[in-house]
């Protein structure tokens, strides 16, 4: 009897090990009642469906706002306004790794690349018998890819090294890894999506989605940002050559809300009326007398950047791009460093629409490729060529040719002219970068308030690329931190 | 072992429970997609409970009209985390304010430590100077950074439980009473991050009344800066806070009544009572209520309180009738 028992123990120990010792570190049952990225991916419609939700994370907080405030805040082009200290970290360069909007930036570009990838490894190995004789799966990759290169080169142009990665399959604690081979995975996405998608927006039936017009607008962005000239101008070529693209007549048409997806958008977010395409950005940006909501706003375009516009005559993009608030509006705060009424608000989403705007947001439009250049051109010595495509902006908006002759005043022409052509839609910062780390060191430290006293920026080298956010740092221990955080 | 005549019963039990291949979730980093994604890991090591406890009951008085029982259980508990590679740390309990998104975690799963540890900076005061919190140079190289000078803060799980139930009667009165309270244990307070932090232009507590002003200033409440450039509002020992109380949990009072008139329309007794809840905790505690946890029942998050409910005082009036 007492044996029997024994070796009934035994048995139940056994069979109990053998379970144990199949546990590996990781659990690894996929439920079977759930959809997964593993499960979903099969048909051709299904491709789709995950492509569509790679766009979906054009509507994360990244892109309805935060590239403004990184791109416009940061730079010299609006102060943090608001009321959240996090931008105001961002504009006064006083940020660290547990800053809310580094944390959150990351996460949700991560987020975007995540999701593109899904599509990158899973569409591949679908056969589907509506993609025989088109091109239709080639194009989902590519769109798919020209996602991911857009989401990185935010990465790697705010954090400088970032983790690679192209798979949802590889590492889950990712290193970082050098920014000149994130730059290349960059090139290669775009060079493929080049080569797989439809000439331009006109052409592809589905509105808002990637061409080859956007994957080529990039590329000029992406090579003009590492300073390779040579193929920016090569990229800024083909935009120019693409037969769909003109300069809008009126610029004030672009930022009216009624011209949706014109001539001269290469890649442009939809937002919409209809529920889960709203933006809730224009309302964190309109003043109180256009909304009437009495939040503090956001983003408020600095005095430095008015006083340009006017020394310019620009009057065409001032008003198209800012409103000015008046003491008879009662109620609206006043944003700092801001002291009076008028103030100025950021003024190119006009339709606030109580938190759901259906204003879209144009994230590469002509004329900044015809600027980019006229830069390109100018660095690689070919300054007269450049002047020309400054002349041809600055014509639509009603203003004479540039006096600009010399290589130097040429750069700082073309500076000035992506300024006021392109203000509060998140290139300033980028631009700035290019003219170079000590250019934009002492004329960040040079800024004063509207009363002509100093900002006090206190811009170091080291500040030029935000920290890693903590909080992943702690997730994932092969992450390292930038200098000075 | 019960004694005198049955009127005092002590129970004692030692247990050394180890409880290995535990199954937990990890939060992945967001390079995995979703933000705060987790997986089931199986934990390497083991988790350790060892402990004692006691239950004495007694009947401390008994007599015709006046009677008093009382029961006291009491138990000690260690937990400890062993196994595990000392190099590895599992982060829990995010909080996240400002602009969003988890941008600190407040506990760790952590070799050596009790399971949801508080993990974070050693705070040393406001210097007097700066105004900024000092934190302590752990590894002396002069940089107080998050690789080299977080430590363990002190462990949510209380190290003893206890309670203490009495019923007393006298003639057709009756008076239960129940006490419970814990102790050893620790409140991360991550609501102070928000109402001392004084980093964004929300309400405040009446602490910060007394932050640092200008230099010479010798005080406990950093000073007050828009965005918290000096993290003074980091994860440390300064939101620390000993978790110990002792609450009257329940109070009844009740008086029974025998109703012979009644019978013929079935009642045979009455019982009217007044019973109050939580009628006082005493702790030293400075947040709303003690018994907190951010995190729900999650093991790895304890002690967490970030705009914990306050407890409610209930009061009860009512009457049972017997049928």
């Amino acid at each position: 009897m007492q044996k029997k028992y024994s070796s009934l123990v035994f048995l139940l120990v056994a069979a109990g090990s053998a379970i144990l010792a199949a546990c590996n570190k990781t659990i690894d049952k996929t439920p079977i009642s759930s959809l997964t990225t593993s499960n979903f991916y099969k048909t051709a419609k299904d491709a789709e469906s995950g492509l569509t939700g790679a766009y979906n994370s054009l509507y994360q907080q990244y892109y309805i706002w935060d590239y403004q405030i990184n791109g416009d805040a940061q730079a010299d082009n609006c102060y943090a306004g608001g009321n959240n200290p996090d931008n105001f970290a961002i504009d006064n360069f006083t940020l660290n790794a547990l800053n809310g909007n580094a944390t959150r930036d990351w996460q949700g570009l991560y987020f975007g690349v995540a999701n593109a990838n899904a599509v990158t490894d899973n569409v591949p190995g679908i056969n589907d018998v509506a993609w025989n004789g088109n091109t239709r799966k080639q194009q989902i990759l590519g769109e798919a890819k020209f996602l991911r290169a857009l989401h990185y080169f935010n990465l790697v142009t705010t954090y400088g090294d970032v983790p690679l990665v192209i798979t949802n399959n590889g590492n889950t604690f990712p290193p970082r890894t050098a920014a000149a081979a994130v730059y290349i995975q960059i090139e290669k996405d775009l060079i493929s999506a080049d080569s797989s998608l439809l000439p331009a927006s006109g052409s592809n039936p589905n509105i808002g989605r990637a061409t080859q017009g956007s994957a080529d607008a990039l590329l000029a962005k992406v090579f003009a940002q590492q300073g390779k000239y040579d193929s920016c101008l090569i990229w800024c070529n083909k935009v120019l050559a693409n037969n769909y693209y003109s300069l809008l007549p009126n610029y004030a048409d672009l930022f009216d809300g009624n011209h949706k997806n014109t001539v001269e958008s290469i890649f442009e977010i939809q937002h919409g009326t209809a529920s889960g395409t709203t933006s809730y950005g224009p309302e964190l940006l309109l003043p109180f007398s256009l909304t009437g909501d009495t939040y503090a706003k956001f983003n408020v375009p600095t005095n430095d950047l008015i006083q340009t516009y006017r020394s310019e005559n620009d009057t065409v993009r001032l008003d198209a791009s800012v409103y000015f608030s008046v003491a008879a509006d009662t109620n609206g705060a006043i944003p700092p460093p801001y002291t009076k009424f008028p103030v100025p608000f950021a003024y190119k989403w006009k339709q606030a629409g109580g938190y759901n705007s259906p204003d879209n947001q144009i994230l590469l439009r002509l004329a900044d490729i015809v600027l980019l250049k006229a830069e390109a051109l100018n660095q690689t010595g070919q300054t007269a060529l450049a002047i020309p495509l400054i002349n041809q902006v600055r014509t639509r908006v009603h203003l004479p040719n540039t006096t600009a002759v010399n290589q130097t005043d040429v750069a700082a022409a073309i500076l000035k002219e992506r300024r006021l052509e392109l203000a509060l839609e998140g290139h300033r910062w980028l631009d700035l970068l290019r003219a170079g780390a000590q250019y934009t060191i002492n004329l960040m430290n040079s800024q004063i308030d509207p009363n002509g006293k100093p900002l006090n920026y206190g811009l170091t080298t080291n500040k030029l690329l935000w920290p890693v956010p903590q909080a992943e740092r702690d997730l994932d221990v092969n992450l390292s931190q930038n200098a000075g955080y | 072992m019960t004694v005198l005549k049955g009127r005092v019963t002590l129970s004692a039990d030692y247990y050394n429970k180890k409880t290995k291949n535990l199954i937990f979730l990890e939060t992945l980093p967001a390079t995995n997609g979703n933000n705060d994604a987790q997986q089931l890991v199986n934990l390497p090591g083991y988790d350790r409970n060892r402990g004692f406890e006691f239950a004495l009951t007694g009947t401390i008085i008994r007599s015709h009209d006046f009677n008093w029982t009382a029961t006291i259980n009491t138990s000690f508990n260690q937990n400890r985390i062993s196994g595990l590679d000392s190099a590895s740390t599992f982060y829990y309990g995010g909080i996240s304010y400002g602009g969003g998104g988890t941008n600190q975690y407040v506990s760790v799963v952590k070799n050596g430590l009790p399971l949801g540890a508080f993990y974070g900076y050693k705070a040393l005061g406001v210097d007097p100077a700066t105004g900024n919190e000092k934190f302590a140079d752990l590894n002396h190289d002069g940089v107080i950074d998050a690789d080299h000078d977080r430590t363990y803060l002190g462990s949510g799980l209380p190290t003893f439980v206890y309670s203490f139930v009495n019923t007393l009667t006298y003639k057709s009165f009756g008076l239960d009473l129940l006490f419970d309270g814990v102790g050893g244990n620790k409140i991360f307070d991550a609501s102070a991050i928000e109402t001392q932090g004084m980093s964004s232009p929300n309400n405040a507590t009446t602490e910060v009344l007394r932050r640092w002003r200008k230099p010479g200033d010798i005080t406990d409440v950093p000073i007050a800066r828009f965005s918290d450039s000096a993290q003074n509002s980091r994860i440390s020992s300064r939101f620390i806070q000993n978790g110990a109380f002792f609450r009257l949990k329940a109070a009844t009072l009740s008086y029974h009544l025998v109703t012979d008139g009644l019978k013929h329309i079935g009642v045979y007794g009455m019982r009217f009572y007044v019973t109050g809840q939580n009628l006082f905790t005493i702790t030293g505690y400075k947040g709303y209520n003690p018994e907190v946890n951010q995190q729900g029942t999650s093991s790895t998050a304890l002690g967490i309180d970030y705009g914990t409910y306050p407890q409610s005082r209930i009061y009860t009036v009512g009457v049972n009738l017997e049928l």
